[in-house]
């Protein structure tokens, strides 16, 4: 497994001596889920259920300010997040 | 008997017939000093909660269980009141609503005692990854309280909750039930509604009481059970009452006992607990029968592949924006997402979304998370199998009983010790702890049954009938 491509899929940073631990502890737990042999008839992979939907209809929602109250950090009725897009000049 | 000592059963009946108050019993149990690290939180308001409790039970026409106080697992949504999962993550997360099982206890007129110690999200079994604290074993605090809900069953064992809300995924409720000697029922998936219970893995995720006696346990899962709107998974069906309906006994009941499940590895102390076991039903009845669940072996891996898989989508959501920790420091919006995961998960949490990322990951979704499924129907099909000949099955909940603080440092190794309660999470079926001997150091140890799809009330019955033989 290389560890820092999956980390980096997963949103994660680890400090060098974790990144080698958890290798070595992953590269284990692998090994360990290779144990997995389905036999005979092979059964499909999906579970037998069918799509659970609700009627549409409008419903009560949640206080928006209550859910904006949560945010670690807003600007009147926004979550406020870090700027994405670059200046007009700027690289 | 003091209010402490008392079951449910009791408490309930000593409610309703005003001898005591709500007032009275919370008061009592708040004031027990929680000097095994059961709790993350404590309500302040409990008395609050109590007066209002004896209010209505003034007015008449109270539920049983109004004003009993209970311990809810810190993963289960409460208004109001802090739900840290164990994390640093959600470290002050309050949340603005009520888990729906939550909701129902509260409807019924429970009191709010406290919210209870946990692995991290969930994420291990002896709840030793808790960021916040250490809970101990009752019965020996040298050893771990099982977990993840370690916090719910140690509660109940030390007197400090009459019954305790925990969440088992892989047996998070069954093992340290069974570690500290008291009695947990993980139910048939979707027969308690999962709104408001922070998602680990949704397909395996419930919620089930922790009690100390069996009768204790169907008043709760009672309230607890029911269709539910707000959870697209709960199932749609009519719960029957049980409590009051689990002593008709087990004759002439077909017990299986599964030989995957008390293979090499399962001590002698857990080994000789079922064979008695299976031995006093035999005494009062019931066949007892050896049975094969062929892929039983194969559930462990299975499950570890499926549940991080699971949680690594599930735990997407904590990016620092809407709600939970933000790093204090960054660069960009990608560097926020990222200083936020790591500093608000601990390292189990972070193994688990690793290894579920990978095994999502193209190229590898076939050798893993594909073939994982195939287990899971292939487990599900032996129990299908098991229940055509049997009425339930008994087995070990764990290989041994509580070990030691740090005993399992290796994750493998403490994964490993989930051997005995993932088929049945894996199945989605209901299972039960209920506790049954003791151990060469003399500590409790548990045996498991489990039943067909919601049938609760027969394991109930079993349950009853051991719990019986033990106590008389």
């Amino acid at each position: 497994m290389k560890i820092r491509q999956v980390a980096e899929l997963a949103k994660l940073k680890l400090e060098p001596a974790q990144e080698e631990r958890m290798e070595a502890e992953l590269g284990r737990i692998l090994q360990f889920v290779q144990q997995m042999q389905p036999s005979g008839a092979t059964p499909p992979a999906e579970m037998p259920c069918g799509n659970v939907l609700r009627a549409d209809e409008v419903l009560p929602s949640m206080d928006r300010e209550t859910l904006l109250s949560l945010s670690p950090a807003r600007t009147k009725e926004y979550m406020a997040v870090p700027r994405t897009l670059a200046e007009e000049g700027e690289a | 008997m003091s209010i402490m000592d008392m079951p449910l059963t009791e408490l309930t009946w000593r409610l309703a017939s005003r001898e005591i108050t709500s007032v009275e019993v919370t008061r009592a149990f708040m004031a027990q000093e929680d000097s095994i690290g059961a709790f993350i939180t404590r309500c302040d308001d409990a008395l609050l909660q109590a007066e209002r409790a004896d209010r209505l039970r003034a007015e008449g026409d109270a539920h049983p269980l109004c004003g009993v106080p209970v311990a809810v697992k810190d993963n289960i949504c409460t208004a109001g009141v802090r739900t840290s999962c164990a994390s640093r993550m959600l470290e002050n997360f309050v949340p603005p609503y009520n888990a729906t099982a939550w909701q129902r206890m509260q409807q019924a007129g429970c009191v709010l005692l406290g919210k209870t110690n946990m692995d991290e999200f969930g994420m291990g079994s002896s709840t030793e990854n808790s960021a916040f604290c250490v809970t101990r074993n009752p019965h020996n605090t040298g050893h771990v309280p099982g977990g993840s809900s370690g916090g719910s069953a140690a509660a109940v064992a030390a007197g400090l909750a009459p019954a305790a809300l925990g969440s088992d995924t892989g047996g998070s409720v069954r093992q340290p039930a069974a570690f500290c000697g008291v009695v947990g029922m993980k139910p048939t998936y979707g027969t308690v509604s999962r709104y408001g219970l922070v998602a680990f893995a949704s397909s395996l995720d419930t919620i089930g009481p922790v009690t100390s006696t069996v009768a204790d346990n169907a008043m709760i899962l009672d309230v607890l059970a029911g269709a539910d709107p707000l959870d697209a998974t709960s199932a749609r069906r009519e719960h029957l009452p049980m409590a009051g309906q689990i002593s008709q006994g087990v004759k002439g009941l077909v017990i299986g006992i599964p030989a995957e499940l008390l293979a090499e590895g399962v001590s002698a102390d857990v080994r000789h607990a079922v064979e008695s076991a299976a031995h006093a039903l035999e005494a009062q009845g019931a066949r007892v029968e050896e049975i094969s669940l062929p892929h039983a072996q194969q559930a462990l891996p299975a499950y570890y592949v499926l549940s991080s898989a699971e949680a690594s989508s599930n735990l997407a959501r904590y990016d620092g924006v809407r709600y939970g920790r933000r790093a204090k420091e960054y660069d960009d919006l990608d560097d926020l997402y990222v200083r936020s995961r790591s500093e608000g998960f601990g390292e189990e949490v972070k193994r688990r979304i690793l290894l579920g990322t990978y095994a999502l990951s193209a190229g590898y979704y076939d050798a893993y998370y594909k073939t994982a499924q195939q287990v899971r129907q292939l487990v599900k099909q032996d129990f299908h199998v098991a229940f055509t000949r049997c009425d339930a099955l008994l087995s070990p909940v764990a290989a041994t009983g509580a070990w030691r603080f740090g005993e399992k440092t290796d994750p493998t190794e403490m994964y490993m010790s989930d051997l005995h309660t993932v088929p049945a999470s894996l199945a989605g079926i209901p299972a039960l702890s209920v506790p049954f001997g003791k151990d060469s150091r003399g500590l409790p140890l548990g045996v498991q049954l489990m039943g067909r799809p919601f049938e609760e009330r027969l394991l109930y019955r079993i349950g009853h009938v051991l719990e019986v033989i033990q106590h008389g």
